[in-house]
């Protein structure tokens, strides 16, 4: 159950993916390029929302951050009251953990679905002679056992910017993930070009279109990045700076450090 | 032309169009979107759900069995020091009937017990043996 959480994390996304994907087709985009774009950001903003922000809800504490109507509508009262030593045992754990079970991810999921292909295949060429080398039926469907799966760019693109998002947005923190996310780029890019020579169907032609909207995307990383690291490095647990300290209320209450996004800009 | 100077845009590829969707257009195009929204805003809260549920179970666990390193704490404390924490542990864990949370120390005695070959009297047992007759001062009321 520990370590469960990351495996649930990546088969949410593997599922939100699929439902994304499909629901887009569905709406009837006019163009491949619009709807390539539309996907790759829904499929973008849900794996990153399911990654990286819904376990740091789950036990997040917001009392004194936000409006008390707000923390008690949302019931924004859990463990998890700033970065601080729960948070990264909690919550950075669990992202920490996800971001290395996706390094081999793409491996593994390539590796069963190149079972699944050699299977069909095997299962295809059973009972065959040399007068009849295949069991298909028609062209068509021999063909679609021995061609290669379609090659979807728009998950992709996707997924690199989940991984990079995720990255900047918490490697203040945990600067472990900035080797994380690296090799997680370099097994992309590998398996990636691997089976777009060997694998996948010849892709249609693609125009610049989503490439020069996905770096337009990736372009905010760095912005966000300075948004966080400035709260993560102004974090009095971290720094060790404390002015004063408020006592826990209960042995299992939260641990407040007087860390207020208002305080921090100077605000108040 | 017609004494306006023509300007020219870039028209979409032929085979960027979806045919099949040119008709999809204004209020049918949005009303398909925001649909699709709400599917996936719906997707999200199951999603919540059920990242939630585990969460808060993987925190009780953790509570309960906390990850701790015997040899790290073996160095740190002598065996007498080891032994007075893991009995304070049992006591506070029995008392409580189970609900108090576990420190590490008991785990890392009953790994040492088993380690010494001592798993066939185990330390529970050993412990259960010696002080589940007491009286309130805790002196065994048995021998």
């Amino acid at each position: 159950m520990n370590n469960g959480i990351k495996y649930v994390i990546i088969i949410l996304n593997y599922v939100i993916r699929t439902a994304v994907i499909l629901i887009i087709t569905m709406v009837g985009c006019d163009t491949e390029s619009d709807q390539l774009i539309y996907i790759t950001n829904m499929v973008f903003i849900c794996t990153f929302f399911n990654t990286g922000i819904l376990p740091m809800l789950c036990t997040a504490n917001l009392e004194g951050q936000l409006p008390p109507f707000i923390t008690n509508a949302l019931s924004l009262k859990g463990d998890s009251s700033d970065f601080n030593q729960n948070w990264f045992v909690n919550i950075g754990d669990t992202i920490v953990g996800s971001m290395m079970f996706n390094i081999y991810y793409p491996a593994v999921m390539e590796a069963g679905w190149f079972g699944l292909r050699t299977l069909k295949r095997l299962l295809d060429k059973r009972g065959a002679s040399a007068e009849h080398p295949s069991k298909s039926q028609s062209i068509q469907s021999y063909v679609n056992i021995w061609c290669g799966p379609k090659f979807f760019i728009h998950y992709k693109y996707s997924s690199i910017l989940n991984i990079v998002f995720i990255t900047m947005v918490f490697g203040p923190g945990m600067p472990t993930l900035f080797q994380f996310a690296c090799a997680q780029l370099v097994v992309l890019y590998t398996m990636e070009n691997y089976m777009l020579y060997y694998v996948y169907k010849a892709p249609p032609s693609y125009d610049v279109k989503l490439n020069n909207h996905v770096l337009r995307v990736l372009a905010w990383a760095p912005f966000v990045m300075l948004i966080f690291a400035y709260w993560t490095f102004s974090n009095p647990q971290l720094l060790g700076s404390y002015e004063s300290l408020l006592p826990l209320t209960t042995k299992s209450g939260s641990f407040y450090n007087q860390h207020y996004w208002f305080t921090s800009l100077r605000l108040v | 032309m017609f004494n306006q100077t023509p300007r020219f845009r870039d028209t979409t590829a032929p085979t960027n169009i979806i045919w099949e969707n040119r008709h999809i257009k204004g209020i049918s195009f949005f009303s398909r979107m925001s649909s699709a929204m709400l599917i996936i805003i719906f997707m999200l809260s199951l999603a919540f759900v059920v990242i939630f549920t585990f969460k808060q179970a993987q925190i009780t666990n953790q509570k309960k069995w906390p990850s701790i390193d015997c040899d790290l704490l073996n160095t740190q404390y002598t065996p007498v020091q080891i032994n007075d924490f893991a009995d304070n542990e049992f006591f506070r864990i029995a008392e409580s009937k189970g609900k108090a949370p576990m420190m590490g120390a008991l785990k890392c005695k009953c790994i040492g017990d088993i380690k010494a070959g001592n798993r066939a009297t185990g330390y529970y047992d050993t412990y259960n043996r010696k002080y589940s007759v007491t009286d309130p001062s805790g002196a065994s009321v048995e021998e």
